[in-house]
């Protein structure tokens, strides 16, 4: 292994396909947080979703070697934890009740968004952010919080790139209308 | 029209727009009042999405004990002959036409200039016109916070959770903790795992958990190196005298717990100080060291990796991982791999030759940045600390050599005679989990 390599992301996923002692804790520790916010994005429920990342750190190890340098680390590591959340959601089939779409006809409020979030006590963003169905929310997630490029959070969901900017605009709206719904 | 613009606005401000279509952009801000509304918007909503994800995903819960164990039990793919991905079951992704720089500040400054004024200036008439509120964390950071370095270096920080048992105790001590380790604890189940504490999420002030300083642990520089420890009483389906190796380690809150996995692989269980003793076993020199160190080659007795049985194979590196030798072996085509010593066996006209002697520091890799060198060696000073991370034999000058790393991210390739490993008296290095603001923390070693 080449010495400068030892810290970059690649040549550490190489060091867990090795089973190099320390390798997984050090990859954990770098993206554990980012694998854990897209779960709790995207399954909206914090025990599935911490109980789904350890099924993620398993497949990880076991899968490390598959992985041939051909995107990002993180974007990987997030296809896997896709996967992963897909096969629960599968699995314990929830009804959602789509709480926004709802809204949807019936707010047609408009306003400056910042005079809302600037009434907006601290919970009722965090609340607005909840309300948003999860396909919505994991986009602006991937987006602001992983920092992705559009073809990337394409990769990492599995949905065409056009997908991608219909959910990442309704989001912005959805968002828009519950904190205006927030406020009352 | 607008829409191509302002699709590209989310990625402008998180910094992933490729610079023609950045440059392009700014152009276009710079004459759309439209637009730079819909990019303070798009702002605001990143500032909260940030803000508010930082707050649900706090300190990630350490890898669960029962994840460790598994890890510990299982042979991954790569060493059974599935190598590649062949049966992976999650699609790959495609190649990225070039790598781009994931950290830049987005706009020239002449461009910076200019939106930062006309959305400061939005900014007033907006917030002139309404209810004077101060302005809050989330409007400052939302509003303000995509143009600006420190902003963009804000993304996604490393978690401050101190779950790293990597909060080793020197192994010079190993001697005396052999003999005087006093339990501080009281004896834990075996077979119970305490439950973290439930995961936050609806409680909407808290975004941090605190950290609680935790003690280190006693036998944390053992963590998966060897079976250098024996059981002092039964634990568990595991009786006294047993030689074991600990697969992971958790502090309770008021304990260290060790899981610890007996010689055959077969029987785990959970242990805390008291229950073990340590038990020094050297690690067994490589069987293949003499193909290490002459360039001998070998065959490979069973499909590894992606090279079939029966090629002849050279041995790369080898790794003794606490309870075997992993080689990464090449073929003359240049296909790589990690094998076991149960995969590969030498080529029966090859001359025996004398035995490489066994890795100085082999349970040292991996462990905490206690070492330092001679002499500069590439990026790294001898002032600076650095942790062991691969070693390889070096045939031509007949000496292992070490790939090393500072704390800070530098690495480079040390032979054995560069390196040194600090005497008892030497000022402990800060350790890989230590927090600047964190109090001295009280050792459970006496």
């Amino acid at each position: 292994m080449n010495s400068h390599e030892v810290i970059s992301d690649e040549a550490l996923l190489q060091a867990v396909a090795s089973q190099q002692p320390g390798a997984l804790d050090e990859l954990y520790r770098r993206y554990g947080g980012a694998i854990l916010g897209f779960l709790l994005a995207r399954l909206d429920d914090p025990g599935q979703a911490e109980e789904v990342l350890q099924d993620v750190i398993l497949a990880v190890w076991r899968h490390a070697a598959s992985f041939r340098g051909e995107s990002k680390v993180l974007t990987w590591l997030l296809s896997i934890a896709r996967n992963h959340a897909t096969n629960i959601q599968r699995k314990r089939r929830v009804p959602v009740v789509p709480l926004v779409d709802e809204l949807d006809a019936a707010l047609n409020e408009t306003g400056p968004l910042e005079k809302v979030i600037r009434r907006s006590e601290q919970g009722a963003v965090r609340v607005a952010l909840r309300r948003l169905p999860p396909r919505h929310r994991e986009v602006l997630v991937l987006v602001f919080y992983h920092q992705l490029s559009e073809s990337e959070v394409a990769r990492v969901l599995d949905i065409p790139p056009g997908t991608v900017k219909s959910r990442l605009h309704r989001g912005k709206e959805q968002l828009r209308r519950v904190l205006l719904q927030g406020e009352v | 029209m607008h829409a191509r613009w302002q699709e590209m606005l989310p990625y402008y401000l998180n910094g992933t727009l490729p610079p023609a279509d950045r440059l392009a952009l700014e152009d276009h801000l710079a004459g759309c009042p439209a637009c730079r509304h819909e990019l303070e918007e798009w702002a605001l909503i990143g500032g909260v999405v940030r803000e508010e994800m930082r707050g649900w995903v706090g300190a990630p819960p350490a890898i669960a004990p029962e994840t460790r164990a598994q890890i510990a039990l299982a042979i991954p793919a790569s060493a059974n002959g599935r190598h590649s991905g062949a049966g992976y079951p999650y699609p790959r992704p495609q190649a990225q036409p070039a790598p781009r720089r994931r950290l830049h500040i987005p706009l020239t400054l002449a461009a910076t200039l200019a939106v930062a004024a006309a959305v400061v200036l939005l900014l007033g008439i907006w917030l002139g016109g309404r209810d004077t509120l101060p302005p809050t964390p989330t409007l400052a950071q939302g509003g303000v916070l995509p143009v600006t370095p420190e902003a963009l270096a804000t993304r996604m920080p490393p978690s401050a959770t101190p779950w790293a048992v990597v909060t080793a105790t020197p192994v010079h001590d190993l001697g005396i903790l052999a003999t005087e380790v006093v339990p501080v604890t009281p004896t834990p189940s075996a077979t119970t795992t305490p439950r973290r504490p439930p995961p936050m999420w609806t409680p909407p002030t808290i975004t941090q958990t605190p950290v609680m300083p935790t003690p280190t642990a006693v036998f944390g520089h053992l963590i998966g190196f060897g079976y250098d420890l024996v059981t002092t009483t039964q634990v568990g389906p595991i009786p006294a005298g047993e030689r074991v190796r600990i697969s992971h380690a958790y502090f309770t809150g008021a304990a260290w717990i060790y899981g610890i996995v007996t010689y055959d692989n077969t029987t785990t269980a959970e242990a805390s100080a008291d229950q073990l003793r340590i038990d020094r076993f050297s690690t067994p020199t490589a069987v293949f060291d003499r193909a290490l160190r002459q360039g001998t080659w070998l065959q490979t007795l069973e499909l590894v990796g992606d090279i079939p049985a029966g090629t002849p194979v050279r041995i790369g590196s080898a790794l003794y991982d606490g309870s075997r030798w992993v080689y990464t072996v090449y073929t003359e085509a240049g296909l790589d791999a990690t094998a076991y010593e149960w995969q590969l066996a030498p080529i029966p006209t090859a001359t025996p030759l004398p035995v490489t002697p066994t890795m100085t520091f082999s349970g040292l890799i991996g462990g905490p940045y206690r070492f330092t060198l001679r002499a500069s060696v590439g990026p790294i000073t001898p002032q600076d600390f650095v942790r062991l991370v691969q070693a390889r034999y070096d045939a031509g000058a007949g000496e292992w050599v070490y790939s090393v790393v500072t704390q800070d991210g530098r690495g480079a390739e040390v032979p054995l005679h560069l390196l040194v490993y600090p005497p008892p008296s030497a000022t402990p290095a800060p350790s890989l989990t230590a927090t600047p603001t964190a109090t001295p923390t009280p050792s459970a070693q006496p």
